[in-house]
C-alpha cells in the first residue's frame, strides 16, 4: 500500500515538474492525457446483448468512455480505453431475428426477468497518430480489446400464422465469453481551451465479433423441434459519435 | 446510547417485515353473468370473431363478472392474484350433433386446451388441469374474468358446427358461480 503511494506520489510530482519544466503552449505536445466523453452510437443487434452501461436508460443509444493515454514527440501514441455503451431495444431486435429465421410465425420473446444484467463494458487498447494544428489537433486512432456481450436468457414463443401451432422455448446461454474481441477505427479533434484542459469531438466505428451458445429446451412445441443448442455467430457493426474533455495530466 | 437505540428499531423493523413483506396476497372473488364469443388465432393474438373460422385456428372465449371481490391487501398499490372462493371443478366441451365419427352429446374436452397467457409465461393447458390454474392464479383484464380455450384437434371437415360448454363450481350452496351450461349458437369453420 505505502509501495503504491510513493509511486502515484512520484509520478504526480513527475508530471508536475514536467510541466514547470517546459514553456507551456498551446500546440500539441508530448506527455500523459486523460479524457472523459459522452457519445451517442448506433449498432447492429440481432440476438446481441451490447446493452444499457451502468447509468444510461436501456435504449438511449448513449454511451460514456474514459480513456488514458502517452503521446510522444513523434506525434504517435498509446491509449487505454474504459467504455460502456448503450443500444436500442433488445426484445424487439431479439424478435426480428427470430422472425426472420422462422418465416410464417409470431416470435414473442420473453426474458426470464426484468432484472438481468443490463450494462455491457469496453476495454481496448491502441495507437494513434497526431496532426497538430493551431491550438489542437486530429488524431486518428486505430484500438483492439473486448466487448461484454450478454446472452439474453429467456423464452422464446414461436406461434404459426393461421393456426394455433406454437413453441415454446427456453434459451439458456452456455460457453459465453467474458469479453468479444473488438476493433475500432476512429479519429478525434482536439481543441485546447488552455495550455491543460480542452473539448474534444470523436467519431468512431466498431466492430464486435462474437459467438454465443445457447441451449434450448422445449416446453411446449406443436411441430418438430429444431437443434437443441444453437450458436450464434455475429459480426455486430456500430458506429459512434461522441465529444468530450480531455486534460493532460503531464508533459515533457 | 444512540448506537444501540438505532440497532433496536432496525431490528423491530425487520422483524416486522418478515411477516408482512413479499408475502403474496389473495384477491377474493366470485363469478357470474358468463357469457361466451366465438375467436379466432390465426394471427399474433385470438381476436373475436362473428363470420367462419378458420378451422386450425377456432376458439371459444368465455366471460364473468367479478363479483364480491375482498382485497387481499390493505395496500391499494399492491397487486394481488384472483382467488376463487368457490373454484372450478369441470370444464368441458360438448358437441351438440357430432362430428367425424364423434356421435352427438360427446365429450370432446380433450380436443380443446386452455391459453394461459401471462408478461413471462405462454402455455397451452389442458381442460383437466385448467381448473386449478383459472381458479387460483388467473388475471382479471379489465375488470373481466376471461379465457379462450382452442380447439387443437378441429373436425376434419369445414362447415357448421354446434358446441356447448359445461362450467361447474364448488359452490358450497352459494348462490354464486352456479353450475352453468352455455350452448353456443352454430359456428361456421372453413
Amino acid at each position: 500500500m505505502t509501495k503504491r503511494f510513493n509511486a502515484i506520489l512520484f509520478l504526480g510530482l513527475l508530471c508536475i515538474q514536467a510541466g514547470r519544466a517546459q514553456k507551456v503552449s498551446k500546440q500539441w505536445t508530448s506527455g500523459l492525457f486523460g479524457s472523459l466523453s459522452a457519445q451517442y452510437g448506433a449498432y447492429q443487434q440481432p440476438l446481441k446483448n451490447v446493452i444499457s452501461p451502468y447509468f444510461v436508460a436501456p435504449g438511449s443509444g448513449l454511451g460514456f468512455s474514459a480513456e488514458g493515454g502517452i503521446a510522444f514527440k513523434n506525434h504517435l501514441g498509446m491509449k487505454l480505453l474504459l467504455g460502456a455503451v448503450s443500444t436500442s431495444n433488445m426484445e424487439a431486435d431479439i424478435e426480428k431475428e427470430l422472425e426472420a429465421q422462422n418465416p410464417g410465425y409470431y416470435a414473442d420473446f420473453v426474458p426470464f426477468s426484468d432484472f438481468q444484467e443490463r450494462r455491457s463494458t469496453q476495454l481496448a487498447f491502441g495507437f494513434t497518430y497526431a496532426f497538430p494544428f493551431k491550438n489542437g489537433w486530429i488524431e486518428p486512432e486505430i484500438m483492439f480489446g473486448g466487448t461484454q456481450v450478454f446472452a439474453y436468457q429467456g423464452h422464446t414463443r414461436l406461434k404459426k400464422a393461421g393456426s394455433h401451432d406454437i413453441m415454446v422455448q427456453q434459451y439458456r446461454s452456455i460457453n459465453t465469453p467474458p469479453l468479444s474481441p473488438t476493433m475500432f477505427l476512429g479519429t478525434r479533434v482536439s481543441r485546447y481551451l488552455t495550455p491543460w484542459f480542452g473539448v474534444f469531438a470523436n467519431i468512431r466505428g466498431m466492430s464486435t465479433w462474437y459467438s454465443l451458445d445457447y441451449w434450448t429446451s422445449q416446453e411446449i412445441t406443436f411441430f418438430p423441434p429444431p437443434k437443441d443448442i444453437i450458436t450464434v455467430k455475429k459480426t455486430a457493426l456500430g458506429i459512434q459519435a461522441g465529444a468530450g474533455i480531455f486534460l493532460q495530466i503531464g508533459r515533457w | 446510547m444512540n448506537y444501540l437505540k438505532w440497532l433496536v428499531i432496525s431490528g423491530l423493523m425487520l422483524s416486522i417485515c418478515a411477516f408482512t413483506c413479499n408475502q403474496e396476497c389473495y384477491d377474493s372473488l366470485d363469478l357470474q353473468n358468463w357469457s361466451t364469443q366465438w375467436i379466432n388465432n390465426s394471427g399474433e393474438e385470438p381476436q373475436p370473431a362473428d363470420g367462419p373460422i378458420p378451422k386450425n385456428a377456432f376458439g371459444i372465449r368465455l366471460k364473468a363478472d367479478p363479483v364480491n371481490q375482498v382485497r387481499g391487501s390493505s395496500d391499494d398499490s399492491e397487486t394481488c392474484f384472483p382467488l376463487l372462493i368457490h373454484p372450478f371443478t369441470e370444464i368441458s366441451l360438448i358437441t351438440i350433433d357430432g362430428f367425424d365419427t364423434i356421435p352427438a352429446q360427446t365429450d370432446i374436452s380433450d380436443r380443446f386446451m386452455l391459453r394461459y397467457s401471462t408478461k413471462n409465461n405462454l402455455e397451452y393447458i389442458d381442460l383437466r388441469n385448467a381448473t386449478i390454474t383459472l381458479s387460483e392464479l388467473w388475471e382479471i383484464t379489465d375488470n373481466s374474468f376471461r379465457f379462450d380455450l382452442l380447439m387443437v384437434d378441429p373436425p376434419s371437415q369445414p362447415g357448421d358446427y354446434r358446441f356447448s360448454v359445461q362450467l361447474r363450481f364448488d359452490t358450497l350452496g352459494a348462490t354464486v358461480n352456479q353450475d352453468t351450461l352455455l350452448v353456443l349458437p352454430t359456428v361456421t369453420l372453413q
